[in-house]
């Protein structure tokens, strides 16, 4: 007998749809989730977008810990935590009963990704968001480190928290993001299998992405809104 | 099951007090730190919502009523962990004797109470150090009830108004604070090693027994 597939989360059953994306920082995430949403919308789809350390509640506390250099592991992950269920309960868990197409430009993977790669207890980590929602789909951009690295030095250089310099890691800056950002991606490379994280190769053409992104939703939204909105959606 | 926690290997130690509104912890906790400081011993407090990190955004978050209980639970958390790692364990390396007015035992009840998973809540907490001393300074919710401020019996959140138990602020704290006293005694008071303080003895009698009880982990 096959063992069941893990679930980290809640099943949820609003009439919306729950599409998140995720992957390092110059992965093409963003990018290839605005080009997703205006597709939705000229489609007719209601579409929400909410993105990672957004809330009302705590991120503008989150931004001051980073300033001050005061965030630990664990206040660095509890503080996220609390954004995320900030944004779940204000904004994806309502537009999702409005039967809205939500957009999460990150989701709680990014934790189990960074959190571990920061020193927390995986198993801790976990428990700590077991209350979120489960996506209908979640979508890894994956991107090697130096393409990660060079995408985004092209503007600027990696932030302290972003490159794992509270690690103490390694003196320079872009040392650092290599070895913690690595760490990153093996986190998420590990949660392919266990949680379901669908893959696009962040190095293709963004036209290519973009049409297997598509294509993979039009699939999902099917399996939400019922088969008939495929055929009228164009390709 | 009770939370598997850290064990203090600091040369300080770590000594909680937990109790309903208005047992007299704070009172307990002053006196005793008063009588330790004057037996030569540095003391430092810990206190809920007192994190440079967090406090201010919990305040914000109370007067506007935002907060969820998932989201109530892990703000406290973020609060609790800001305070113990950057005050609380510096304090205990450096030796000094810790008194914690309120603990992870408060959140555990009142967490669980507004409706989060037991297990979740102590999982959640299990970064915490476990102290050296636990006490629980008992009084039934009739004192409690008479002894809380009015003030405090109004607020949205202390009164347990967010979980629509009544309408009634003073009816709904009453009904609240019930069922945490129900949690620390179905549950709290018997997973964890709590000696008890009988707080509707007068404040000098409790405060005798509670100076001898810290002696001994004094040695």
């Amino acid at each position: 007998m096959e063992a069941p597939k893990p679930v980290l989360g809640q099943v949820h059953d609003y009439p919306g749809c729950l599409i998140v994306v995720e992957g390092t920082d110059g992965s093409g995430k963003s990018t290839q989730l605005q080009l997703l949403q205006n597709w939705l919308e000229l489609e007719g789809f209601g579409t929400c977008f909410t993105e990672w350390n957004s809330s009302r509640l705590v991120s503008q506390v989150i931004k001051k810990g980073k300033k001050s250099g005061r965030l630990t592991p664990t206040t660095f992950c509890l503080l996220h935590a609390t954004d995320f269920a900030d944004r779940q309960e204000g904004i994806i868990r309502p537009a999702l009963q409005a039967g809205m197409v939500v957009l999460a430009d990150r989701y709680m993977y990014t934790a189990l990704a960074r959190d571990v790669a920061r020193g927390a207890d995986r198993d801790w980590v976990r428990n700590t968001y077991t209350f979120a929602l489960i996506p209908d789909a979640a979508f890894y951009f994956r991107v090697d480190v130096e393409t990660s690295l060079l995408r985004i030095s092209a503007t600027r250089a990696p932030k302290f928290y972003e490159a794992g310099m509270d690690l103490g890691l390694a003196d320079d800056v872009y040392q650092s993001y290599r070895i913690f950002q690595s760490r990153v991606i093996e986190e998420y490379d590990s949660m392919v299998d266990e949680l379901g994280l669908r893959v696009i190769d962040g190095t293709r053409p963004i036209h290519d992405q973009q049409s297997e992104f598509r294509a993979q939703v039009r699939d999902v939204v099917a399996a939400r809104f019922g088969p008939e909105v495929i055929s009228e959606m164009r390709a | 099951m009770a939370a598997t926690l850290r064990t203090n290997e600091y040369p300080g130690k770590l000594v909680v007090m937990e109790g309903l509104e208005g047992a007299g912890k704070t009172t307990q906790l002053t006196l005793l730190g008063t009588w330790l400081e004057a037996e030569g011993y540095a003391v430092n407090y810990m206190k809920r919502r007192t994190s440079q990190l967090v406090s201010q955004a919990i305040a914000d978050a109370k007067a506007k009523k935002t907060l969820t209980p998932v989201t109530y639970s892990l703000i406290h958390a973020a609060d609790f962990a800001d305070s113990l790692e950057n005050e609380v364990i510096p304090a205990l390396k450096a030796g000094f004797i810790v008194l914690a007015d309120r603990y992870i035992f408060t959140s555990f009840a009142r967490d669980v109470v507004r409706g989060n998973d037991r297990q979740w809540v102590e999982k959640l907490y299990s970064f915490a150090i476990r102290p050296d001393a636990l006490f629980y300074l008992s009084v039934p919710i009739d004192v409690s009830f008479r002894r809380t401020a009015p003030s405090r019996i109004q607020e949205f959140y202390d009164s347990g108004l967010d979980t629509g138990l009544h309408p009634d602020p003073a009816e709904c704290f009453r009904l609240f604070h019930s069922r945490i006293l129900h949690e620390f005694q179905d549950h709290i008071l018997r997973e964890y090693d709590f000696q008890a303080l009988d707080g509707t003895q007068p404040i000098h009698t409790v405060q005798r027994e509670f100076r001898a009880k810290v002696s001994q982990l004094l040695g």
